[in-house]
């Protein structure tokens, strides 16, 4: 069902690294000091403890069932059709989300690169590399995501590394000077980042060793915290609280500031190529859930089927989900945390509990 | 009307690309779902393509986690 193919533990710690910077790279700086202003990067730092323990949670969850996917289990834990609901709403999720990240590529790429291009021709260009990924399933995608780690690591140190020069510090000052309460404002924003990370659970029958796999998630989501711990500080270090918060893409804004010696300037493209490493990886990772999911559900022998009649479903509902773009921010920074949460956090520990209830009884 | 047109013409595609697999193999099942996602596809890119209001699906969730979202937000802001 799963194409029968096996990625390793190394493999998937790079995708879950990758899957979690996803979009977040280019919308954390922005969102975090929307509320915790200078404070942004303790907001990050709180992440930390979050994306651990979220991700302790998640690969609890899967080693309880061994080589079941998350839609698969809820059925055989709460029931058929309980399941099933529990099923489609997880896939719903899954498919809003690979439709709005699909959206903010479009949105990006004629905002900032190719203003000229009507919004469609990029959502379907990019819908079909998509498919194309998810066509040939995760375990081609995961050694792509392997090869292509490298050039993420280069060019986001070089961004890092150039931008240097134009830290000041005194943009940080003065820390915590409306206490705590804004610091979670904006933590609050972060964390509908990390919450996402739940549709990694649906790889997570596919690694090999189950034991080598909950480790990999974990420092997965550490690692990734770390770079967007970086993104933040530096978007705040170099452009200060109150132009990142108005910023769209502060990290983009943040490449187009780096000038060494007059000559060196203008690479803010490599930024892009950063995001659009990542976001390809997020986007068919949620996608291949979405497609590989529903032929589960509904009992299906292949998924492959499924992938191009979804995807002219996809651009649409890319292109519905974004009637403009302030619509859009208020969403992402109010509406999308408390859903995230829904099913990162309340639909896990529910079938974690009941799991461990029905067993316990069982006996 | 050519916007029409060539949407028909991309789902052709895709029953040329797919179909056969399904039939060969005698998959039933799979052909239905196929096919109900198929109609669902073109038909809300022939109502995008003529400009027709589509359902914003973010609306819905908005109007479900809006209570939560501010209970949250006047905490800590």
């Amino acid at each position: 069902m799963l194409g029968n193919s096996l990625i390793s533990a190394r493999q998937f710690f790079i995708l879950v690294t990758l899957f979690v910077i996803g979009d977040a790279v280019l919308y954390v700086p922005s969102l975090t000091a929307t509320s915790a202003r200078q404070d942004a990067w303790i907001s990050a730092l709180i992440g930390w403890g979050e994306g651990f323990l979220l991700t302790s949670l998640y690969a609890a969850l899967s080693l309880r069932h061994p080589n079941r996917t998350i839609l698969q289990y809820s059925e055989d834990i709460l029931g058929k059709w309980a399941g099933k609901a529990v099923a489609f709403l997880f896939l719903s999720y899954f498919f809003i989300d690979a439709s709005l990240m699909l959206m903010e590529i479009g949105d990006f790429v004629t905002t900032q690169i190719m203003q000229e291009t009507p919004i469609e021709i990029i959502l379907v260009l990019f819908a079909a590399i998509i498919v194309m990924g998810t066509r040939c399933g995760m375990e081609p995608l995961a050694r792509v995501s392997e090869l292509l780690f490298p050039y993420f690591l280069l060019l986001f140190f070089t961004l890092i590394a150039f931008i240097a020069p134009q830290i000041k510090v005194d943009n940080l000052k003065p820390v915590l000077a409306h206490g705590m309460a804004p610091v979670f404002g904006g933590n609050f924003r972060y964390m509908g980042y990390l919450l996402e990370s739940v549709v990694l659970i649906f790889l997570f029958p596919l690694v090999k060793q189950p034991r080598h796999a909950a480790k990999a998630y974990i420092m997965g989501i550490l690692i990734a915290n770390f770079f967007l711990t970086i993104i933040t500080t530096v978007a705040v270090l170099v452009l200060g609280p109150n132009i990142t918060v108005l910023l769209a893409y502060p990290s983009y804004t943040l490449a187009q500031k780096i000038s060494v010696g007059n000559f060196f300037e203008r690479i803010e493209v490599l930024m892009a190529v950063i995001w659009f490493i990542t976001l390809f990886i997020k986007i068919t990772v949620c996608y291949y859930a979405t497609a590989c999911g529903i032929a589960q559900t509904l009992r299906l022998t292949d998924y492959r089927r499924l992938t191009l009649p979804l995807a002219m479903i996809m651009v649409i509902v890319a292109l519905a989900t974004m009637p403009n773009r302030p619509y859009f921010d208020n969403f992402v920074s109010e509406i999308w945390m408390p859903y995230s949460l829904t099913y990162g956090l309340f639909l896990p520990v529910l079938l974690l509990v009941v799991g461990g209830l029905r067993k316990r009884l069982g006996k | 009307m050519w916007m029409i047109l060539l949407i028909l013409l991309i789902s052709l595609v895709i029953v040329a690309i797919e179909a056969p697999f399904l039939k060969r193999n005698g998959l039933k099942k799979e052909l239905f779902v196929f096919g109900c996602l198929l109609l669902l596809g073109t038909g809300l890119c022939i109502a995008e393509a003529v400009e027709a209001n589509i359902p914003n699906p973010l609306d819905w969730i908005t109007f479900v986690y809006r209570p939560f979202s501010d209970l949250i937000l006047s905490m800590v802001e």
